[in-house]
């Protein structure tokens, strides 16, 4: 149960990042239409994207962790023995969990302190932007959930150098 | 408090937490045990480090280099490098490493490079009966151009942290390209010569003007990416942006073989390898702020320039670091933590920074065909039936071809910074 529903909330997340990407793909296109083609240049476009691309990377972070699609040094880990590798977890589970639920307190603190700063060209409260902190490490703190079974149960894992996504 | 810094990072990474979390993790700890700052100031820094414009230019780039390879352009680019090099003693490595420069006009990754012109050599070279291992180590060298023609995300990164010229970056990454390009031919012919490969039948003249006409839409677009940016007409990022748009329209109205869903599922792929990579960013920020607070780069520069007062002799240091670096740690890790480590070095010598980011970026893109986790090696040696082991063998020459060309840069400097 608990699995499928992390299934669907990937699925989910993916395809919202995936739609707010292209929304800024569009918008950063149209920025250039409207300075060259109609010789009107956008006022709030750039900022539009900046925030967008931020909502990208923190969705997209908090579902690298369930997808374990973070750039890792997995060399050494794959060649510990079990107990050493559940050890190895279990500190990256206490990690993850920890600086998620940092960005979730002081991410919420920093978003509630800049609602009534504005955004330069939209005017929007920049508070909003910010939020997208709270957001991504509340989900993080779902996913990381996820590797508690990892620790109690399987020793084969998918962490390896091999399968990660890289440059 | 640095020492501290340090020690609890490398430790979290070699017990394989993921970078950016080791980063933050480092940090958070450092802050927490050694000042009383307030912990926002944690999300604060990751947030400045994100609402930079110029980094979009890593996700558009990414995505037009997808949408490109989804359209099987590197097909037509291969059929074009045959055209002009199919003929001549072991043909098909010549044309792995001429299309894999031109491949990296497009894409700015040397792992979409490998994959896209792998997926098509390697099984061809074996058809020929060219070594599977050799193949390989031709293929996973020649994929380091992805990295070094422009546009690349590598230089993206270096030019946001360093605060220099993007363009200038891309413009200065042709010359060292077509060098490289030149010498990884040269041990392409020479390999192939020792193994006695033989070129294949030249193609008709005909069929040769059919190949150029289907590619040059696809030729188009480096020279929208570079023209643009050079003639100020674009940013960086608008010129990826615009590169996007180019690349669906090339898709959906010349090829015809884009659709819908496949565009859906290109931006999720581009969405979850540029998220981890600006995540990484974003939490080197608070990492470098701790080491800048506490003058860790001034330090490192005066211990170095306290050594020598050579401009050789410190490049010469740094290189032998990046190539170790390099082995272990992934090309925007390694872009992401040194260069601001390093940029008061840069200046105290009054080295040229265009010069000194292509020449990093050069410097850990080796890392790419080095065991034990280059990407290339393993992305090119999952294309044949061999041993990792043996294409590492295999790979030795183009290695130490790059390790002389990077002295060789070092040297010349000039090669780097044709247009600064």
């Amino acid at each position: 149960m608990y699995e499928k529903t992390l299934t669907l909330l990937t699925r989910t997340l993916t395809a919202l990042s995936a739609v707010l990407f292209l929304i800024m793909t569009t918008l950063v296109c149209l920025q250039v239409f409207y300075r060259y083609v109609l010789n009107a240049p956008l006022t709030g476009s750039e900022e539009a994207a900046r925030a967008l691309l931020i909502y990208v990377v923190l969705l997209g972070a908090a579902s690298g962790v369930g997808n374990r699609s973070h750039l890792t040094i997995g060399y050494f880990y794959e060649r510990f023995p079990v107990i050493l590798r559940k050890a190895a977890t279990l500190l990256y589970f206490i990690s993850i969990l920890s600086i998620a639920l940092l960005f979730v307190i002081q991410g919420w603190d920093l978003a509630q302190r800049t609602m009534m700063q504005t955004t330069p060209a939209l005017r929007i409260p920049k508070g909003l932007i910010v939020y997208a902190f709270p957001i991504g490490g509340a989900l993080m703190c779902i996913y990381s959930v996820s590797l508690i079974k990892e620790i109690l149960g399987a020793s084969n894992n998918p962490h390896s150098a091999q399968n990660k996504k890289s440059l | 408090m640095v020492l501290t810094l340090f020690v609890i990072f490398f430790v979290l990474i070699f017990l394989g937490v993921p970078i950016a979390f080791s980063l933050a993790g480092a940090s958070i700890l450092s802050l927490f045990m050694f000042t009383d700052m307030p912990m926002l100031l944690v999300v604060q820094r990751m947030y400045s480090g994100l609402d930079v414009f110029a980094l979009m230019a890593i996700p558009l780039f990414l995505f037009a280099g997808y949408l490109m390879s989804e359209v099987k352009i590197s097909d037509k680019l291969i059929d074009l490098a045959y055209v002009f090099l199919g003929r001549f003693k072991g043909g098909l490595f010549l044309v792995a490493t001429g299309s894999s420069a031109i491949f990296g006009a497009i894409s700015g990754s040397a792992n979409a490079t490998t994959a896209a012109i792998g997926s098509v050599m390697i099984p061809s070279m074996a058809k020929k009966g060219y070594d599977q291992a050799d193949s390989a180590a031709a293929v996973a060298a020649s994929g380091i151009l992805g990295l070094v023609v422009p546009p690349s995300i590598t230089m993206v990164l270096y030019g946001v942290v360093a605060g220099v010229s993007i363009g200038n970056l891309f413009l200065s990454g042709i010359v060292p390209a077509i060098i490289i390009s030149a010498g990884l031919m040269a041990v392409n012919y020479f390999i192939a010569h020792k193994r006695g490969y033989d070129g294949g039948e030249p193609v008709p003249i005909r069929s040769a003007l059919k190949t150029f006409r289907e590619s040059m839409v696809a030729l188009a677009m480096p020279l929208i990416i570079l023209g643009g940016i050079y003639s100020g007409a674009f940013t960086p990022t608008e010129s990826a942006a615009v590169a996007s748009l180019y690349g669906l329209l090339v898709g959906f109205l010349w090829y015809r073989n884009l659709t819908f869903k496949s565009v859906f599922n290109v931006s999720k792929k581009t969405v979850e390898v540029s998220a981890t990579i600006l995540f990484l960013i974003a939490t080197s920020n608070i990492f470098t702020y701790i080491l800048t607070s506490e003058n860790v780069p001034q330090g490192l520069a005066a211990g170095l320039i306290g050594f020598s007062d050579s401009k050789v002799v410190v490049l010469l240091i740094i290189l032998g670091m990046l190539l170790v670096l390099g082995t272990f740690l992934d090309n925007v890790a390694a872009v992401i933590l040194v260069t601001p480590t390093l940029m008061p070095v840069v200046g105290a010598l009054g080295i040229d920074p265009i010069f000194f980011g292509v020449f990093m970026v050069i410097a850990v893109a080796v890392g790419q065909i080095t065991p034990p986790v280059g990407l290339n090696l393993f992305i090119a040696t999952n294309l044949t039936n061999r041993r990792f082991e043996d294409v590492c063998k295999s790979t030795v020459p183009y290695l130490l071809l790059y390790i002389l060309l990077l002295l060789f840069f070092i040297f010349v400097p000039g090669l780097l910074s044709v247009f600064n």
